[in-house]
């Protein structure tokens, strides 16, 4: 089932000549772990605000093309719809908390959708036992460090359970155990049926378990399709470590640690 | 030469008893690049903070000795560069920023030419990307004459190229006889410090040198290493037998190709 559908997208900011994205095309389903990944500066953060509408809401800026999420066109979508349909956790979650304690600030949007008492209770406690930080629960969201907010802020996209999730750099400040942790829980999402969108420079542990990878640069798409198939055209973004390793006789290359030790322990038995 | 001593510091933050460091006592004599690790929470934030003084200790000191000149003045030998890199940059653009710290235009030009930022130079700060924004606050803070440089997450948003430079910059900066410390969490800067501190529970849990610290960390911690640490290590294990240590990827391809793994 197709949830977002996005047909010839070109972005340009107010006041700048260049198409910050151009002529962009996606079609996101159901089940889907996609990683959008490219330089800085390529358009991975303009194509999440557009995806969400923030572009041109907050930012004025020009746009040709259409976004529809399931099925209906982004700009016939109501605000509630909208919240309904889509989690965001941006760049800097610190710039979008509202409230002071950690379970207020993931009951915020339940409350909004008017969900009934009882059920955002269970909810706040399923969804930081999920991501592993129910010690955070009262802890007063001034005092966080980057790291724990970050997880916070994804509690709150998750909570509604919106069908398609937007994440900015997810990886980013989290330590590196929390990364596979988390890495982990995006896989588990979009195996629930989650549409998972991950921009996302941190590859490591998140490349393996996605589904699909989606490079752009200078606001196009360059490459859309299977990780392991597109190995080569991610070098110059990002690859996870185990990838840059190469050895004679073996073409394929390892995307995790286990398969870096296979191909490893095989090619040296042959020797 | 710039000496850091931080002697038996403590600290929480007012109207909180929780004490987010604990007796925490370090020094640093020669220059280099030090990383602080920890996982999510554990002060690492808080010690950059307290030693640019934006926070007082709540106990004990930090102190800083200028060769055996007596006067450090922190305002021009400190240089910070936060999470949130918009806070260091003023703008309206990377050059005038530039321009703020480095009079001769000429120089400039050549900096911005040698680095492939002569695109970006112009560019208003609000039509940068956050990874682009990122990237030039590193490089104007190390083109400050400064004797000690905290960077808090450098890594967040750059891409393979930005981190290169990264390395690139904070190598430079030792030649200079910089000391530059960075609180970071992505794995991959680990093998480029000299130096690791790791902070558990609000205390300096272990210190040393990557190559010491790095293949202990997931046996005594709650941390874990880069990949390629993580690879060699597993692969002990399944073989019961030692193979050569090393912590990046070049580093590795190199061993394979000998052929001398075992």
């Amino acid at each position: 089932m197709t949830l977002l559908e996005i047909s010839d997208l070109s972005v340009r900011y107010l006041k700048s000549s260049q198409w910050a994205l151009e002529g962009v095309n996606f079609l996101g389903k159901k089940e889907e772990l996609t990683i959008v990944a490219g330089p800085s500066g390529c358009g991975k953060s303009t194509l999440a605000q557009a995806i969400l509408g923030l572009i041109p809401a907050f930012i004025e800026a020009e746009i040709l093309g259409k976004i529809k999420i399931m099925g209906k066109l982004l700009e016939e979508l109501s605000r509630k719809d909208i919240i309904q349909f889509l989690g965001y956790v941006p760049q800097y979650p610190a710039d979008f908390t509202i409230n002071l304690l950690v379970e207020e600030e993931i009951a915020f949007s339940l409350e909004n959708l008017a969900y009934p008492r009882n059920e955002i209770q269970s909810c706040i406690v399923d969804i930081l036992d999920q991501l592993e930080i129910s010690h955070l629960r009262y802890r007063l969201i001034t005092e966080l460090s980057s790291g724990e907010l970050q997880r916070v802020a994804l509690a709150t996209a998750i909570a509604p359970r919106p069908p398609i999730l937007i994440f900015d750099e997810p990886m980013a400040r989290i330590d590196p155990k929390s990364e596979i942790t988390l890495a982990r829980i995006l896989y588990n999402l979009a195996q629930n049926g989650h549409l998972v969108i991950a921009f996302e420079h941190r590859l490591d542990y998140l490349l393996p378990l996605a589904d699909r990878i989606v490079i752009l640069e200078n606001g196009k798409v360059i490459a859309d399709g299977k990780p392991r198939s597109l190995l080569d055209s991610i070098k110059h973004v990002d690859l996870p470590e185990v990838s840059e390793l190469n050895w004679q006789d073996i073409t394929q290359q390892p995307l995790s640690i286990n398969e870096a030790k296979r191909h490893l322990l095989k090619h040296f038995s042959e020797i | 030469m710039i000496t850091i001593s931080i002697k038996d510091l403590s600290f929480h933050y007012p109207g909180t008893k929780n004490y987010i460091l604990k007796s925490f006592s370090w020094e640093r004599e020669k220059p280099g690049m030090i990383g602080l690790l920890g996982t999510n929470g554990c002060g690492k934030t808080t010690l950059l903070r307290l030693m640019t003084r934006s926070l007082t200790p709540t106990q004990g000191s930090i102190s800083y000795k200028n060769g055996d000149k007596k006067d450090f003045k922190r305002e021009t030998n400190i240089v910070y560069v936060p999470e949130n890199a918009r806070l260091f940059l003023v703008g309206p653009t990377p050059q005038k920023d530039l321009n703020r710290i480095i009079k001769d235009q000429n120089h400039v030009d050549v900096l911005l030419k040698r680095f492939n930022f002569t695109n970006l130079a112009e560019k208003k700060l609000y039509h940068l990307s956050e990874g682009q924004r990122r990237l030039i606050a590193i490089f104007i803070a190390f083109q400050i004459q400064s004797r000690l440089l905290l960077l808090d997450e450098p890594t967040i948003g750059l891409d393979a190229r930005g981190r290169e430079l990264l390395f690139h910059l904070l190598d430079q900066a030792k030649h200079q006889g910089k000391i530059v410390i960075v609180s970071t969490n992505d794995s991959r800067v680990f093998p480029q410090l000299d130096e690791l501190i790791v902070i558990h529970k609000g205390t300096l849990f272990l210190q040393g040198s990557p190559r010491e610290i790095l293949f202990e960390l997931e046996k005594k911690t709650e941390l874990i290493p880069n990949q390629i640490v993580r690879l060699i290590t597993s692969l002990e294990e399944e073989i019961s037998q030692k193979i050569p240590h090393c912590l990046t990827s070049e580093e590795f391809n190199r061993i394979l190709h000998d052929n001398r793994l075992f």
